[in-house]
């Protein structure tokens, strides 16, 4: 037997109808998720300059140099010398301060070795870190799983727009 | 987070709709086979895609799927009488259909007047296939070969197929059967108790690492999304649940338990069906394993009525909730059953929820791949006619998995076997 309630106006059947979801709060969603997006490979490098032009609120675009000096030690363990996609020299850990997330981007597995110092520097500083990887099989292999440690999410792409749908949806 | 207008897009489904189209290109599930039990038998009204439709099983055995209003007067032929000489006549004036939509006799008419013969009702084709009729409505020079679903395909006794009303938009209900980051926290009672579910290492390992990692991939009809929790040293356990567009998932098995997974078909844009299938590849169901099926256990529900295809707990009974079993922890949310927790929330959204206003994380990446699949699958058949992802067989011959992996190991590509069909062999499950 059906255990039979009185519908109240606080109960389920009332409440999940379309009328009653138009009264939802409509206030403006301020959440703006700080990422950091870091090309591992020059394929990646390509993918983040075309996505760094469009509109963001607050993601940065960055870089593996390969040029740069050995960062150190810091605070909070390795340290790396990034630059920015308009080509201005940073620090890791500068670039972590206030992130809510880390993107690592990839398209071959050439340039894995960064992974393990974003991961971990990542990972200290308590940061949500996800991985985009370009390509499939063999070619991606080794970089998938330097990844795998620190990444939440891994998503083993085809198509290119994917780091723009991603960091869209996220509110990066 | 959708932009309001991609939420549109995917959201409806109704006739002229980019994502009504999508779902037109391939067979649905319309009802279950014991819907229509025999020849002859009163018809069924079925509504999908926001169309009213009448099932009919003649007394010849045929089976169609026609609108359900007469052509003359527009009264509902579901009052028909499905007569011995195959037909269903309408029984206000007498009009006689065929189960392909053509009238066969207008008593009003001459003898020999051929005006009937000018007079046809939309009809869509129903096969059976498994414990399910199956509709395509799509352009009938497009109509693909019959489904190739595994579980529709075993024999008989292998194989449970249920289905369940949900009030609310599909999408919100498929998207709940591929985010797997739910599980370990509104499911995490079930897996103790249910009897479709308890007493395999795999559930050790759920329970053991309530915070898994997800890697997300693409197949040619959709995704594959693997949940990732430590195993013994070395190794991981993996979960993986495939998605095939538009609506099809897999639940990963568990032990030698029979596997199950769901089609969540859009009845109108404010309501679904959850067609909810459990079967074995490779041996009989046993009469235990049936029998809490048709109970409601596993991934199935109880119903409201014996007739009914809505849940005995719903939302005019705030789903039965049991606050005292809530704060015991028996079940996480308070709600009993796999199915109505996931339906209950899902519900509570309101029919369509406004995806502007959400705050996704990155364990949402597969939703997020999802909805972005779709909306190119929309996209391309509305713009160049492209055929979507799913309505090709080879796309249909998938499996869930679970499986331990060493560490170093791909999940796709040391999966990938395990993840086809394979006649006369088991699931991948621990």
């Amino acid at each position: 037997m059906v255990n039979m309630r009185p519908t109240l106006l606080s109960s389920c059947a009332q409440a999940a109808t379309a009328k009653e979801a138009s009264f939802r709060i409509d206030r403006e969603v301020d959440l703006v998720r700080a990422t950091r997006v870091i090309a591992l490979d020059a394929g990646a490098e390509r993918l983040i300059r075309e996505v760094a032009e469009q509109t963001w609120s607050d993601a940065r675009f960055l870089l593996i140099d390969p040029d740069a000096p050995a960062a150190g030690e810091g605070e909070h363990g390795a340290d790396l010398v990034l630059k920015d996609h308009r080509g201005e020299r940073t620090h890791l850990s500068a670039q972590l301060e206030g992130a809510d997330s880390v993107v690592m981007v990839a398209t071959s597995s050439k340039d894995a070795a960064p992974v393990r110092t974003i991961g971990e520097a990542a990972m200290l500083r308590g940061i949500m870190t996800a991985g985009i990887v370009f390509g499939e099989n063999e070619d991606v292999r080794d970089v998938v799983l330097a990844q795998r440690p620190y990444a939440r999410v891994l998503l083993i792409s085809r198509e290119d727009d994917d780091l723009a749908e991603v960091l869209t949806a996220l509110r990066a | 987070m959708l932009k309001p207008a991609i939420n549109d897009l995917l959201t409806q489904t109704g006739p002229g709709t980019p994502m009504g189209d999508v779902f037109r290109r391939s067979w649905q599930p319309a009802l279950l086979a014991s819907e229509l039990p025999e020849d002859g038998c009163p018809p069924v009204r079925v509504k999908l895609l926001s169309e009213r439709l009448l099932a009919v099983r003649d007394s010849a055995g045929n089976y169609g799927l026609i609108d359900e209003f007469c052509a003359h007067r527009g009264v509902s032929l579901w009052f028909g009488r499905n007569e011995e000489e195959p037909g269903l006549r309408c029984p206000y004036h007498g009009w006689k259909f065929s189960v392909t939509g053509q009238c066969i006799e207008v008593p009003s008419e001459p003898e020999d007047s051929n005006f009937c013969e000018k007079v046809t009702l939309t009809r869509y084709p129903l096969v059976k296939v498994g414990d399910v009729l199956w509709t395509y409505m799509g352009p009938p020079e497009l109509e693909p070969p019959a489904p190739e679903w595994e579980f529709a395909l075993v024999p008989a006794e292998q194989t449970f197929t249920s289905k369940r009303w949900q009030e609310s938009n599909w999408l919100q209900a498929m998207e709940g059967g591929i985010d797997s980051s739910h599980v370990s926290w509104l499911h995490s009672g079930g897996l103790k108790s249910d009897p479709l579910f308890k007493g395999t290492k795999g559930n050790e390992y759920n329970m053991k690492d309530m915070k898994p990692h997800f890697e997300v991939a693409e197949s040619d009809g959709g995704l594959f999304i693997g949940a990732r929790r430590n195993a013994e040293p070395g190794t991981y356990y993996w979960r993986i649940t495939p998605w095939v567009l538009p609506a099809f998932t897999m639940v990963p098995p568990r032990g030698d338990h029979p596997v199950h997974g769901h089609f969540w078909v859009p009845i109108d844009e404010e309501n679904c069906w959850a067609f909810t299938f459990d079967y074995h590849p490779v041996r009989p169901l046993t009469r235990e394993e049936r029998l809490a099926m048709m109970e409601g256990h596993g991934v199935h529900n109880e119903y409201e009525a014996p007739d009914s295809f809505r849940p005995k707990a719903n939302k005019d009974n705030d789903y039965l909730i049991d606050r005292d079993a809530q704060k015991r922890g028996e079940m996480f949310s308070g709600v009993k059953g796999i199915a109505i927790q996931d339906s209950s929330l899902q519900e509570s959204m309101g029919p369509i929820v406004d995806r502007s206003k959400e705050r996704l994380v990155s364990t949402d990446t597969g939703i997020i791949k999802a909805r972005q699949k779709l909306r190119k699958a929309a996209e391309a058949m509305r713009d160049s006619g492209e055929t979507p992802p799913g309505v090709a067989p080879e796309h249909q011959r998938v499996r869930s998995a679970a499986i331990v992996l060493p560490v170093e190991n791909d999940f796709l590509p040391a999966t990938r076997e395990v993840l086809t069909v394979r006649e006369g062999v088991a699931q991948a499950s621990v």
